[in-house]
């Protein structure tokens, strides 16, 4: 009927539907997105650079420079030189090497503790936000009593009673850190739960282990990397403060912690000793955030431009 | 109907939600059978239990009382085995074209999801059926490596009714499927709706607000308020002859597209706003809003029965009132 108001001299065109629904953009699969965003970040990518830079040193530095337990008392506090790169401290060893198997100390509590927090992290808050009820309840408030009781003491007492060695650190580090992960997993989970997607899915027979899998983890991927990347430096701070007290790793192991102990005993005396952990230091914490920064965006289709 | 094979029968369902401040009663008492091959709409104001309802009989809730048959069989307390093969039978399409797609899967995965839960093929066989569904949508081939993101909200409902589509399914609850939609993409939807009803032979339970739209797509019409069905007709008989108070409020609350008509329409108003579904008293859920409540209604609460071939309703007083009118 509405063709008669039509006028003559208009022809109708037949609409191609199909061809109206085509999308001009490329086709990228879920990781060539992820790659091609994260490459246009230049923060992320020198940051990368630096954190893969620290992670080749921590592993094949050591093997160049094995000696850093040695000592030489002809050439104490010596300044930087051609000798010594970043000089040498008050017995005389080289601070680079010490420098170098410090990194892998360090890095190697900061990796594995949060890698174990994440996984530990994970799986008990994504139980917790996925069940939901009285079991979240109850989990819940097992965190919260966990997170009572001060971090610190904990590790304090825990290194008091043991000795100050890799393994107790991780230990204490691990005891009580992965529950703001695992709070975090938790409210995403809870979050997401609800979501139509994951409604669908269980529509669809998908077992609460498959939605959980499938769809909930990995959509609070972005923030628990995030946390991820800001906690490793965290890891590695705690070592410090308690390397600092005298309670890790103590002189002559080397770890980025009793570094800064003795730059700081030397201060400011033989600055060397103190600012080249401490540079070395605050540029790992600020690659791992600038990183882990970029990475959200990259998860995240939606970010992409 | 002529071959009435009543698919599902649902009898006295009740789900209520404990709440801060009491319990709210989502579905009470509701009793009601959607024949094979019909679409049976479900209309009614926000918060009145549709949804609710729609989600019971998928099982994504579990009813606090009362019975689900589907064909025959109670479907309430499934073991593992037979409630995934209710999932192959029973489906759902969501009222948000945005949140119920996974923004991390493709469109090609989110449609073989099902077919991989229930094994249905090979992995070639799987994609042939893909992009058979997307075909039969209306969407390319190619977008099937398209993430959600890029589709407007017309094209991820139908992706959407594609995933629902991919273990063929025997029955659809449809919750709200187009009311997030706008007008022109509303009626491409359900114009795609009822083209799969009658080439797959399905049963639809269509959940919405929109009056006229209800009125379109159904055969058979229920009004809620309140968690409870207060009328059951053909859509003619309903929007023609109402019978309840609520439904006659409803349906003169829908504008006529004829000017005249639309001058003439006189709207009736109900008086407050719809009470908390938290602890309601008892009788008629309807009666602290109907001029023609009496204390019989506000004592004791109307089952829904039938006063004529296709009409059921659940009012003390439908049969003196009528007279009156």
């Amino acid at each position: 009927m509405a063709e008669k108001t039509f006028i003559k001299d208009f022809t109708k065109i037949p609409k191609d539907v199909k061809a109206s629904q085509k999308i001009n953009r490329v086709s990228l699969t879920y990781s060539q997105g992820v790659i091609r965003t994260l490459k246009q970040n230049k923060a992320a990518m020198i940051s990368l650079g630096f954190i893969l830079f620290i992670v080749l040193v921590a592993i094949f530095g050591p093997i160049f420079l094995p000696n850093y337990q040695k000592t030489d008392l002809l050439h104490t506090l010596e300044a930087p030189g051609r000798q010594h790169w970043f000089g040498t401290d008050d017995l005389g060893r080289d601070v680079l090497t010490r420098l170098v198997r410090g990194t892998r100390t360090s890095l190697i509590i900061g990796f594995v503790a949060e890698t174990i927090n994440l996984v530990i992290g994970t799986i008990y808050g994504g139980i917790a936000g996925y069940l939901g009820g009285k079991a979240d309840i109850l989990m819940m408030r097992v965190i919260d009593v966990i997170v009572s009781i001060p971090q610190m003491i904990i590790m304090i007492l825990l290194l008091t009673v043991f000795s100050g060695s890799v393994g107790t650190l991780l230990f204490a580090l691990c005891l009580t850190g992965w529950t703001g992960l695992a709070r975090l997993v938790r409210g995403q989970v809870l979050a997401l739960r609800e979501n139509e997607y994951a409604m669908a899915a269980q529509v669809l027979g998908a077992s609460k282990w498959k939605v959980l899998r499938t769809h909930l983890l990995p959509n609070t991927i972005g923030p628990i990397l995030v946390n991820y990347t800001m906690s490793i430096p965290g890891a590695i701070g705690a070592e410090a403060y308690l390397s600092y007290l005298g309670l890790g790793i103590s002189i002559p192991e080397a770890s980025w912690g009793n570094l800064l102990q003795l730059g700081s005993n030397q201060f400011p005396g033989s600055l060397w000793l103190f600012f080249t952990p401490a540079i070395v230091f605050a540029l790992t914490m600020l690659a791992f955030n600038l990183f882990g920064d970029g990475l959200r965006d990259a998860l995240d289709p939606q970010m992409r431009r | 109907m002529k071959n009435e094979e009543v698919l599902f029968d649902i009898q006295h369902l009740n789900k209520s939600f404990k709440v801060d401040n009491g319990e709210l009663k989502a579905v009470d008492d509701v009793t009601f059978q959607i024949i094979k091959g019909e679409t049976f709409g479900l209309v009614g104001e926000s918060g009145c239990g549709k949804s609710t309802l729609g989600r019971l009989l998928v099982r994504l809730y579990k009813p606090n009382g009362g019975d689900i048959f589907y064909k025959g069989e109670s479907v309430v307390d499934l073991n593992r085995k037979k409630a995934k093969a209710y999932t192959k039978q029973v489906q759902m399409i969501f009222q948000q074209p945005y949140a119920s797609l996974n923004p991390r899967m493709t469109i090609g995965e989110i449609i073989k999801e099902g077919m991989k839960i229930h094994h249905l093929g090979s992995a070639k066989e799987m994609d042939d059926r893909m992009y058979e569904l997307l075909d039969m949508v209306g969407l390319n081939p190619e977008h099937a490596r398209r993430f959600p993101y890029e589709f407007s909200g017309g094209q991820r409902q139908r992706t959407g009714i594609a995933r629902a589509l991919a273990v063929n399914p025997e029955f659809i609850v449809c919750d709200e499927p187009i009311s997030a939609l706008d007008v022109s993409i509303q009626a491409q939807i359900i114009n795609l709706l009822k083209r799969l009803q009658t080439e797959l032979n399905l049963t639809y339970l269509f959940i919405a607000h929109d009056l006229s739209m209800v009125r379109y797509i159904s055969d058979r019409v229920g009004v809620m308020y309140l968690g409870s069905l207060v009328e059951v007709a053909e859509p003619e008989e309903l929007y023609l002859n109402p019978l309840h108070p609520y439904t006659q409020a409803l349906i003169s609350a829908v504008p006529k597209p004829d000017p005249v008509e639309e001058n003439e329409r006189s709207q009736i108003v109900l008086e407050g706003d719809v009470p908390s579904p938290i602890n309601t008293p008892k009788g008629c859920k309807f009666a602290g809003r109907c001029k023609y409540a009496t204390d019989r209604c506000r004592q004791e609460s109307p089952s829904l029965r039938k006063i004529s071939d296709n009409h059921m309703i659940a009012c003390h007083r439908v049969e003196e009132l009528n007279h009156f009118e």
